[in-house]
C-alpha cells in the first residue's frame, strides 16, 4: 500500500505545468472551483506562463466565490470575488466562462449572478443553461429588479416581466389564471419549466392524470421544486398507486394522496364484485386507511354499513369477521339492525331489532343525551311505520311483545287499551309519538308528527291539539311553528289575548314571516269585529288602528271596511246615512264597494253576523246602489273590479260567495257603463249570476256592443256570448247560430274561441244546462238541436 | 350524506364548540362566492352534525340515506378529497425548503 502511494506521488511530481493548467480547465468546466484553484496554484509554482493562467484563475476564483456563498461564507466569498477581479478574463477565459456559467450563476447571490451574466452577454450570445438558472433564481428570490441589468429587448427580460406579473395569482393558488398570463412564454424560454408546472397544477386540480404526467415530463431535472415534482411523479405514475399509502408533508400539500384513495376505492369495488369476504375485508381496511389514516375505525364501520345495504347483512357480518383489529366491530351488528329498520318500515320481525337496540342503547351511545335522542328516534320510526300496518299486523305486533322487553315496558299498562284500538292505527301512532317525545322532547320531527296525528283523529278533543302545540312550544321555544299554529287555533276559538301572546312569541323568533304578519293583522281585525259587535267602539278603534299599522295590500281594504262599519254603527240614526257616505267618500273605490258588500246582509263574516236592523239593511242597500251608480258615472274603468273575487285573505273572515250575491241584482244597471276594454269579465259575471233579469239585459246589450265593435276577435267573442245568451233564454234557432259560429271561424281564431267557450261553460247559468256546457267545452254544437226545437 | 366528520376533518367525538369552530374555519377558507361546491359540501356536513339530534340521526341512518354502495363510496371519496385545495407557489416553495 505504502509503495503504491509513493509511486502515485512520484507520478504526480512528473505532471508538467501546462498539464496542470489543462486539468484545472477541466475542473472549471465541471464547476469545481476549489480543485481548479489547487491545480492552478501548482501550475503557477511550476512556472506556467501568466498569460495562460489569468483567464482560468479569474473563472476559478468566481466559482470558488459561488461555492463559498452556498456554504454560507459570505465574507470569504467577497474576498474570492476580489481575488478574481485581480485577473483578466482574456480570450482563453471567455470560452471557459461559458462552460462554467450555469454553475457560477446558480451559486452566486442574484445581484452578482446577473452582473456576471450581463458582462458575459456583452460579448457572447445568450446562454440557455445560465438563463434557466437565473430564471429559477428570479422566481425563488422574487428580485425582479436585478433583471434590469440585461438589455430590455432581450427575450429573457421580456419573459421575466411576464413571469413577474403571474406570480401574484400563482402565490394565491390561482393556477388557471397564472397559466393564462404565462401563455406568451414559449418552449425555448428560460421560464418554460414554470409554465409547465402551471399546467401540472391545473391538471392536478382537475384530477387529470394524463395531463399531469405530460406536464411533469416537460420539467427539467434542475427545477427548484424537486420534492414536489417527485411527489407528483410517484403519486401519478401510470397504473396508479398500488402500494401502501405514503404521506409526506409534500404529499399532503399537493393532495397526492387522492390518487391513493381512488386506487383503494377501485380495489374495494373490484373486491365487492368478487364476493370473497377476506378480500373485501382487506379492501375495506385499505380504503378506510386511505380515507383516514389516523382513525380508520369509524370509516370502516360506514363502509360495512354500505356493504350491508348493497348485499346482505349476513355478508357484511362475514366481512366483519375478517376485519382486523376488531375494535368497534361489536357495534356493527347492532348498527346493521338499526340500518335495516331505517331502510324499510318496521315489521313484526323488526321488533327484535327494536328491542335489541333499546336494550343495548347505553353501550352504543355513551352520552345520556345521545341515548335519549336515539331512543326517541327509534320510537319515532316505530310510530311512522304504523301507517304501514294493517289490523292483523298490528295485532300480531302487540301480541308478540314479551314481558321484560324494552318495548313491552314502554307499552306497559296501555297494552289492553291499545288492543282495543287496534283498528285505529292513528291512535297507536299517536301513542308511540308521545313516547318518542317523552324520550326526547327536543325532537321537532316527533312533535310535528304528533300534532298531525291529532289533527287527523276526528274524535280527538281540540284541547289535545292545543296541549300538544303548547308542549311543542315549551320544548322548542325558539321554533316559531308551534307559536304560529297556536295563534291560529286561539284565533279560531276567539281567544284573542292568548292568540296575541302566541303571536308575540312567533314575532320574536320569526318576525319577518308572512304568516305571522298576516295572523297578527287578522287577530286585530277579529278583535275589532268583536268589539264592534259588543259596541265597545273605543276598543274597536284601537284594534283597527293597530291592524292598519301592519296592514298588507290584501288586509288594508278589509280594515278600512270595518272601520267604516264602526263609524256607521257609532253614529246616531239621524246622521247615519250622512256619516256613512262621508266615510265612504274618503275611501278608495275598491274599498268603498267592498265595504258596502260586507254590509249587505245576508253576508256573514266567519262566525259573525252584523247586528243590523231591517231599516239599516235597506239603507245600506241604497248606499251600495249609490256607490255602484256613482262608479258607473264617474269611474267606469274600474267597474270590472266588481266582478273580481275577494283576495284570498278574506277567506278566513268572509263567505266566498258574499260579493257576487251582493251584486246579483245590480249587474243590469252596470252593463251599459262597462268600457269595451274590460267588458268580458263583467259579462262572465252576469252569466254567473242567477238572475234572469241580468241575462235579458245582457241579451239586449250584446247587439249594441257588436254594432260598435270592429275588432275581429272581440266580435267573435261577443257573438259567442250572444248566441249562448239566446240559447239560455230559449230563443229559436239559437243552437243553429252556435253551430254556424263554430263552423265558420278562421283557423287562427279557433284557440281563442276554445278558451272563451271553456270559461263560459264554467259559469253558473251555463252549468245548469249540461248539454250546452258540454258543447261549449268540446266546441261541438251539433248535438244541441233537440233542445231548441223541443224548448 | 356520509362522512360529515371526514368532510369537516374532525374526530367523531368532537364537542359542539369544536365542530362549530372547524366549520367557521372551513367557511372562511372556502367562501361561497369563490368555491360554491365545496362550501355546499361543508355546509351539508355541518348540518348533519350541528345538533345532538342531527348527530345521532347521522350516526344511525347516514349509510341508509346515501343510496347505493357505489354512491356511498363515491361520497366518501369526495368527502376525503374535498378538503384539498391547490396550494400557492409560495407555499410549495416554503415546503421545499
Amino acid at each position: 500500500m505504502a509503495r503504491r502511494r509513493r509511486r502515485k506521488k512520484k507520478q504526480g511530481r512528473r505532471v508538467s505545468a501546462p498539464q496542470l493548467v489543462d486539468q484545472a480547465v477541466a475542473q472549471i468546466a465541471q464547476g469545481h472551483g476549489r480543485q481548479a484553484l489547487g491545480l492552478l496554484r501548482r501550475a503557477k509554482f511550476k512556472g506556467a506562463p501568466e498569460a495562460r493562467m489569468s483567464g482560468p484563475l479569474h473563472v476559478a476564483w468566481l466559482l470558488r466565490a459561488s461555492e463559498l456563498v452556498s456554504n454560507g461564507l459570505a465574507s470569504e466569498a467577497e474576498a474570492a470575488r476580489n481575488a478574481a477581479a485581480a485577473y483578466e478574463l482574456g480570450t482563453n477565459g471567455r470560452s471557459l466562462m461559458a462552460k462554467a456559467l450555469p454553475k457560477l450563476v446558480g451559486g452566486l447571490p442574484v445581484k452578482d449572478a446577473f452582473e456576471i451574466y450581463a458582462r458575459y452577454r456583452r460579448t457572447n450570445p445568450a446562454h440557455p443553461g445560465a438563463e434557466a438558472k437565473l430564471a429559477n433564481l428570479l422566481v425563488v428570490e422574487r428580485s425582479w429588479e436585478h433583471a434590469a441589468v440585461l438589455a430590455e429587448d432581450s427575450d429573457f427580460a421580456r419573459d421575466a416581466a411576464v413571469m413577474a406579473s403571474a406570480v401574484v395569482p400563482l402565490d394565491l393558488g390561482n393556477w388557471e389564471q397564472g397559466r393564462e398570463i404565462l401563455e406568451p412564454i414559449g418552449e425555448v424560454s428560460a421560464f418554460w419549466p414554470w409554465r409547465a408546472w402551471c399546467d401540472v397544477m391545473v391538471a392536478l386540480e382537475g384530477n387529470d392524470g394524463k395531463a399531469i404526467r405530460k406536464g411533469l415530463k416537460a420539467i427539467p431535472s434542475g427545477f427548484p421544486l424537486r420534492s414536489a415534482v417527485k411527489a407528483l411523479r410517484r403519486a401519478w405514475k401510470r397504473g396508479g398507486s398500488a402500494g401502501a399509502v405514503r404521506r409526506t408533508s409534500m404529499d399532503v400539500l399537493l393532495g397526492a394522496d387522492r390518487m391513493a384513495i381512488s386506487g383503494a376505492a377501485a380495489f374495494l369495488r373490484h373486491a365487492v364484485n368478487g364476493g370473497r369476504p377476506a378480500v373485501i375485508a382487506r379492501a375495506v381496511d385499505r380504503f378506510a386507511r386511505a380515507i383516514d389514516p389516523i382513525d380508520p375505525i369509524a370509516t370502516r364501520l360506514q363502509i360495512v354499513q354500505l356493504l350491508a345495504a348493497e348485499t346482505s347483512e349476513e355478508q357484511a357480518l362475514d366481512v366483519c369477521a375478517h376485519l382486523k383489529p376488531s375494535v368497534g366491530i361489536d357495534k356493527v351488528s347492532l348498527r346493521l339492525d338499526v340500518q335495516h329498520l331505517g331502510r324499510k318500515r318496521p315489521e313484526t320481525s323488526d321488533l327484535v331489532a327494536i328491542n335489541q337496540f333499546l336494550a343495548t342503547i347505553e353501550s352504543y351511545f355513551p352520552e345520556d343525551r345521545d341515548q335519549q335522542i336515539a331512543r326517541g328516534k327509534i320510537l319515532l320510526y316505530v310510530a311512522v311505520g304504523i301507517d304501514q300496518w294493517d289490523t292483523v299486523m298490528a295485532e300480531l305486533i302487540l301480541e308478540s311483545l314479551w314481558d321484560g322487553d324494552p318495548l313491552s315496558s314502554i307499552v306497559g299498562d296501555r297494552h289492553e287499551d291499545m288492543m282495543a284500538n287496534i283498528g285505529q292505527p292513528n291512535r297507536l301512532r299517536r301513542f308511540f309519538l308521545e313516547q318518542s317525545i317523552e324520550a326526547d322532547p327536543t325532537s321537532a320531527d316527533a312533535h310535528q308528527k304528533l300534532v298531525e296525528a291529532i289533527r287527523q283523529d276526528s274524535y280527538a278533543p281540540k284541547m289535545d291539539l292545543i296541549r300538544a302545540y303548547e308542549y311543542y312550544a315549551t320544548s322548542l321555544p325558539e321554533d316559531p311553528e308551534p307559536w304560529i299554529a297556536l295563534a291560529e287555533l286561539r284565533l279560531r276559538s276567539r281567544a284573542y289575548r292568548k292568540a296575541e301572546t302566541a303571536l308575540k312569541k312567533a314575532h320574536e323568533f320569526a318576525g319577518a314571516d308572512d304568516r305571522v304578519v298576516r295572523l297578527r293583522g287578522i287577530s286585530l281585525i277579529l278583535a275589532g269585529q268583536t268589539n264592534i259587535h259588543a259596541k265597545r267602539f273605543p276598543l274597536a278603534t284601537k284594534d283597527l288602528a293597530s291592524a292598519m299599522a301592519i296592514a298588507t295590500l290584501e288586509t288594508e281594504p278589509i280594515i278600512r271596511a270595518w272601520d267604516t262599519i264602526r263609524r256607521y254603527l257609532e253614529t246616531d240614526d239621524a246622521t247615519l246615512r250622512e256619516a256613512c257616505e262621508k266615510a265612504l267618500e274618503g275611501a278608495t273605490l275598491s274599498v268603498r264597494t267592498e265595504a258596502l258588500c260586507f254590509l249587505n246582509p245576508p253576508c256573514k263574516f266567519g262566525r259573525f253576523t252584523l247586528p243590523l236592523s231591517k231599516s239599516e239593511t235597506t239603507l245600506l242597500n241604497v248606499l251600495l246602489d249609490n256607490a255602484v251608480a256613482s262608479m258607473c258615472s264617474s269611474q267606469p274603468e274600474y267597474l270590472h273590479q266588481l266582478a273580481e273575487e275577494f283576495p284570498s285573505v278574506f277567506a278566513i273572515v268572509t263567505v266566498p260567495a258574499a260579493k257576487p250575491r251582493a251584486m246579483d241584482t245590480r249587474w243590469a244597471r252596470v252593463l251599459r257603463f262597462v268600457p269595451t276594454s274590460s267588458m268580458f269579465p263583467v259579462f262572465l259575471a252576469v252569466f254567473d249570476s242567477s238572475s234572469l233579469r241580468n241575462l235579458k239585459a245582457l241579451r239586449s246589450e250584446l247587439p249594441r256592443r257588436l254594432a260598435h265593435t270592429r275588432d275581429r276577435n272581440r266580435r267573435l267573442l261577443l257573438l259567442l256570448y250572444l248566441c249562448t245568451a239566446r240559447y239560455l233564454l230559449n230563443e229559436r234557432r239559437a243552437d243553429y247560430r252556435l253551430w254556424r259560429l263554430a263552423e265558420n271561424i278562421r283557423f287562427d281564431q279557433e284557440k281563442l274561441l276554445k278558451q272563451s267557450a271553456k270559461r263560459l261553460a264554467g259559469t253558473a247559468q251555463v252549468k245548469e244546462v249540461p248539454p250546452l256546457a258540454q258543447a261549449l267545452t268540446s266546441l261541438d254544437f251539433s248535438g244541441l238541436g233537440g233542445f231548441s226545437q223541443g224548448g | 350524506m356520509i362522512g360529515p366528520f371526514i368532510v369537516l376533518g374532525i374526530r367523531a367525538d368532537a364537542t359542539e364548540r369544536e365542530i362549530r369552530d372547524r366549520y367557521l374555519a372551513l367557511v372562511r377558507k372556502y367562501p361561497p362566492a369563490l368555491d360554491p361546491n365545496r362550501f355546499q359540501l361543508v355546509q351539508r356536513a355541518y348540518e348533519a352534525v350541528r345538533t345532538p339530534q342531527a348527530r345521532v340521526e347521522t350516526e344511525l341512518f347516514a349509510a341508509v340515506r346515501c343510496g347505493s354502495f357505489d354512491q356511498g363510496i363515491q361520497d366518501l371519496e369526495r368527502a376525503a378529497t374535498c378538503r384539498w385545495k391547490a396550494p400557492g407557489l409560495r407555499e410549495i416553495l416554503d415546503a421545499e425548503e
